[in-house]
Parts: C-alpha cells; sequence; structure tokens
C-alpha cells in the first residue's frame, strides 16, 4: 500500500495508466513469435484512444496484456498507480463479436458482469436500466439474443461492459462483423455513451475512418511485431459527426494516418 | 411470428397426418403381398397375425414384459446420464483427471460391451442390477463425450468472465455447463435409444424377464409372430423414449432450438 501512495505522490503528472516497454512473444511450435516490440504510451483518464493497425498486428494482444489476461513477455502496465499483474477486476472488455449468452436475455446478459462483480442487485438494476435506455435497448429487455440484431448484440455486450462502471474500457474492433451503416451509427453511439458514463476508452480498429472520428488520439501500430509508429493527437470539435468527415481537417488527418500506416 | 408459428404448426400437423397415412399403406402392402405370394409364416408372419399373438398370448404378458425392460433401459439411462454429464464436468474442470482418467475411460469404451455381458451376468446375476450395468456402461460415454464438447467455449467468453474475475468453477456453472446443454440433449437422444439396445441385449445373455428374453424364448417355439409382437412394442419404447426427451429438450433450452 506504501509503495502504491509513494508512487502517487511522487509522480504528479503519473498517468492513469502507463505502458512501460511492452514486449510480447508467444513460444510456438514453429519457434516464437514477436506479438508486441517495445510499445510505451501513457493515457490520461477519460481519454478516448484509438489504436490503429493493420490486421493481424498485435492490436489485440496488447488489449490482453492491459487487461491482465496475458502477462507481458517484458516491460510493466500501471493503471492507477497500481501494477497489472493477473485480472484486476472491472475492466470492461469488448469484441468483435457480441458472444452474449443465448440462453440468457438481454436483462440477464447485462446482469451477468454485476453479478460476478457483486455489484448490489438494486444498484446494478438501476444503472441496466440507465444503460439500456442510453444505448436505445429499453423495451428489449425480455428478448433473447437471437431475436436481435447484429448492431443490438454488439450494444448489448457494451452495456454488459459498461454495468460494472469500468475506470477502463478495452474495446477489441467492436464494429468490425458490422455492416457499414450499423458501424456509421454505433460509431456516434458509442461517442455519446463516453460523454454520458465518463470513462476512458482503448479502441481498437483498422478502420482509420473510425479511428479519427472517436479518438482523441490515434496510436498507429506497424505490422507484426507491433511498434509504435506515430501518436496523433486528433484536434477536432466534439461531438464530431458524420457531416464533419467531409470537413478538410479530417480528411487531412485521415491522409496523413494512410500515409503512417503505409498504404500511399 | 406468431402468423409463421401458427403456419408452421398447421403444417407440422398436415405432415403428421401424412406419416401415419405412410405407415398404415406400410401395413396394407405388408398384410396383403404375405398374401398374394403366400409366404410362410415361420418367415415373414403378417400383420394380422401378429396381431392376433398379442391377443392370444394376452396383453398382459406382453405389457409386464415391456414393463420389466423399460424399468431397465429407464434406469440404466439415468445412470449413465447423470455419469456422464458429472464426469464431462470433472474431466473439463481438472487438467489431471482428464490426462489420468481419459485412456481407461476411452478403453472401457473401446471393449464390446456385448462381449462384456456374460461376465457381467455372472456378477451380478439374472435380474434388473446386470441390466442396469450394461445399460449403464452403453449410455454413459456417449454421453460424456457429447457433454464434454458442449464445455468447450469461445477463447472470448472466457476471456470476458476472467476480466470480471470469474473463478474456474463460477465460469464451469455460469457458461460451460449451460453452453454444454444442447449437446447434452443430443448425447440423451442417443443414450435414449442405447439404453433399448443395452437392456435387451443384456437380456439376450441371461435373464428371466423382458421383451428380449421373450424374443429368446419364443424363437425356441418358432413362434414368429410373438417374436414380431415384442420387437414392435421395442421399437415403441424406443420411440417414446426418443419422444419424451425431444419434448423435455424443447422445454429445457427453448433458446437453442431457435437459433
Amino acid at each position: 500500500m506504501a509503495k502504491i501512495s509513494s508512487r502517487i505522490e511522487k509522480g504528479k503528472k503519473s498517468s492513469f495508466l502507463q505502458l512501460k516497454n511492452l514486449t510480447k512473444t508467444y513460444e510456438t511450435r514453429t519457434g516464437s513469435v514477436s506479438a508486441l516490440d517495445d510499445v510505451s504510451f501513457d493515457v490520461s483518464e477519460m481519454q478516448f484512444i484509438s489504436i490503429l493497425g493493420p490486421s493481424g498486428c498485435g492490436k489485440s494482444t496488447l488489449l490482453f496484456l492491459i487487461s491482465g489476461l496475458t502477462p507481458p513477455t517484458k516491460g510493466e502496465i500501471i493503471l492507477k498507480g497500481t501494477h497489472i499483474k493477473g485480472p484486476p477486476g472491472g475492466i470492461g472488455m469488448v469484441f468483435q463479436s457480441s458472444i452474449l449468452f443465448p440462453w440468457r436475455n438481454v436483462w440477464g446478459n447485462i446482469m451477468y458482469s454485476a453479478q460476478l462483480c457483486k455489484i448490489p442487485a438494486a444498484k446494478a438494476e438501476k444503472k441496466a436500466s440507465e444503460l439500456l435506455r442510453l444505448t436505445g435497448l429499453a423495451g428489449f429487455e425480455e428478448k433473447y439474443p437471437h431475436e436481435l440484431s447484429g448492431g443490438m448484440q454488439q450494444r448489448v455486450s457494451i452495456c454488459r461492459a459498461l454495468i460494472v462502471e469500468p475506470p477502463l474500457l478495452l474495446m477489441d474492433e467492436p464494429f468490425g462483423a458490422l455492416d457499414a451503416l450499423t458501424r456509421d451509427k454505433l460509431n456516434l453511439e458509442i461517442q455519446d455513451i463516453w460523454a454520458n458514463i465518463k470513462t476512458t476508452i482503448l479502441f481498437v480498429t483498422h478502420n482509420i475512418q473510425e479511428a479519427v472520428t472517436l479518438g482523441d488520439r490515434v496510436i498507429v501500430l506497424s505490422p507484426r511485431p507491433a511498434r509504435i509508429v506515430e501518436d496523433l493527437k486528433i484536434e477536432l470539435p466534439r461531438p464530431r459527426t458524420l457531416k464533419g468527415r467531409a470537413t478538410k481537417k479530417f480528411q487531412n488527418y485521415c491522409t496523413h494516418l494512410y500515409k503512417s500506416i503505409g498504404l500511399t | 411470428m406468431p402468423i409463421n408459428n401458427t403456419m408452421g404448426r398447421i403444417r407440422a400437423q398436415k405432415y403428421r397426418v401424412f406419416a401415419f397415412l405412410f405407415i398404415l399403406i406400410g401395413i396394407v402392402f405388408w398384410e396383403l403381398s404375405v398374401r398374394a405370394l403366400k409366404i410362410n409364416i415361420f418367415v415373414l408372419p403378417p400383420p394380422s397375425s401378429i396381431i392376433s399373438a398379442f391377443f392370444a398370448k394376452g396383453p398382459f404378458i406382453f405389457l409386464g414384459h415391456l414393463w420389466v425392460t423399460t424399468a431397465e433401459s429407464v434406469a440404466g439411462f439415468l445412470l449413465g446420464t447423470g455419469v456422464g454429464f458429472g464426469l464431462a464436468i470433472v474431466l473439463t474442470y481438472s487438467a489431471f483427471f482428464r490426462n489420468a482418467f481419459t485412456p481407461i475411460l476411452v478403453y472401457i469404451q473401446t471393449v464390446p460391451k456385448i462381449a462384456l455381458a456374460p461376465i457381467i451376468v455372472v456378477w451380478f446375476g439374472l435380474g434388473f442390477s446386470s441390466k442396469l450395468v450394461i445399460t449403464f456402461l452403453l449410455v454413459f460415454f456417449t454421453q460424456m463425450v457429447n457433454s464434454m464438447a458442449g464445455m468447450l467455449i469461445a477463447s472470448e467468453m472466457e476471456c470476458l468472465a476472467r476480466s470480471f474475475k470469474a473463478s474456474k468453477w463460477q465460469i464451469m456453472r455460469g457458461i460451460r455447463i449451460p453452453h454444454s446443454l444442447p449437446s447434452t440433449f443430443a448425447g440423451m437422444k442417443i443414450g435414449a435409444t442405447l439404453a433399448v439396445i443395452g437392456a435387451v441385449v443384456a437380456e439376450f445373455v441371461g435373464s428371466e424377464a423382458g421383451l428380449g428374453w421373450l424374443i429368446m424364448t419364443f424363437q425356441q417355439y418358432l413362434d414368429m409372430p410373438s417374436m414380431f409382437v415384442a420387437i414392435l412394442l421395442l421399437g415403441a419404447l424406443g420411440y417414446v423414449f426418443f419422444q419424451a426427451i425431444a419434448q423435455a429438450e424443447k422445454i429445457a433450452i427453448p433458446w437453442y432450438l431457435h437459433t
């Protein structure tokens, strides 16, 4: 305990989340594969960070390291002054597929994480109704996952992550499996949600427009092994709109990112 | 949605009428062809002689033996399903037990149960318990393999639970077990038919009652119509057994049948 508090006192500028020299190497039958190489960056509280990189570059590995589910080979992760070793509990995760439980209805799926985190029922129920209203799912409590569209399923899985009021939300290409229109719609919605619930979001994507629309910063990773190519601050006014994508400034960011990702 | 359901139900009822009609046509065809071709009753008895054998011997004799076989197969099925499902939980949960017990369980399964039946009858006698053991042996492995397959979950599902600090047991109870129910029911459907086979085989090897015993007894008198009565009753038993599981599945996991 003393160690933690001294660190907080010492680091006046110590950030909400710090990644220091993160390296991850997987041992496979054909030898070792380097997924992540010396990745360091800081995240302040309430920031929305887009992590952009080509498919299979190790973006997901990065999220799994931060979640504490996989230990890094080298380096350290410090969340609110505490080293992450194993899942700290209470970090929200959303994956590309909604992975809802087909045997639970919408309400039951959302309450699942609240039950695991032992949130008092009354508080969880209030929070769940609030989230359902926020995500436009009010009235769908009794529906089962197979009765929902892909976009709605993903909204439910976002609610399931948010009900525990996570200080940090990790999203691994959450809209990657959705059609373009639903994706645009959910981009705006997640911005609203983020503004409402005030949490820090790390959002992995390989879609440049999505990264710029959502992020306060866009961190660009190189192909495997992932290294940081660029850490770009996006200074566009909020709330950002789809119309805003037509502006010169937005386009410039995208062109710039296309370059740094190596596509032009 | 409601319109589709009603339409579906009406269509299902129509099909049921057809299914019944086909059975009726089959029976009439069987009767007529046996008579027209003058087939010896020792080769293939016509349906009419099977029905009259049923009433001549007295329905209560057949139904009494049907009850014996039913009790044996249902008891063996319940035991096999319970143990199979329990083993699936233990072997999925613990890598130690999985590595330690899988080889011997597979070996038990690969030994033909029919070869084992005479020994089991020696050990457990001619009565109910030897039938229970053989039926159990036939049922449990299929159940175990099916349930275990259903307990495999997507790695994201496990990660999600672990990110909320779910324990291994919480993941088992909250995710793996409900996730396994569809394949557990598939295993039970196969188990229901295996259970009837197990009971009859056990009765063939050594028994004092049951439809299997009845078939062996009538064989000595070459009483073909009565043997057919027993076989048709066995078929009915297996059919009702299977349908009972299918109905239970509809009630237990409605979410699965819609997906």
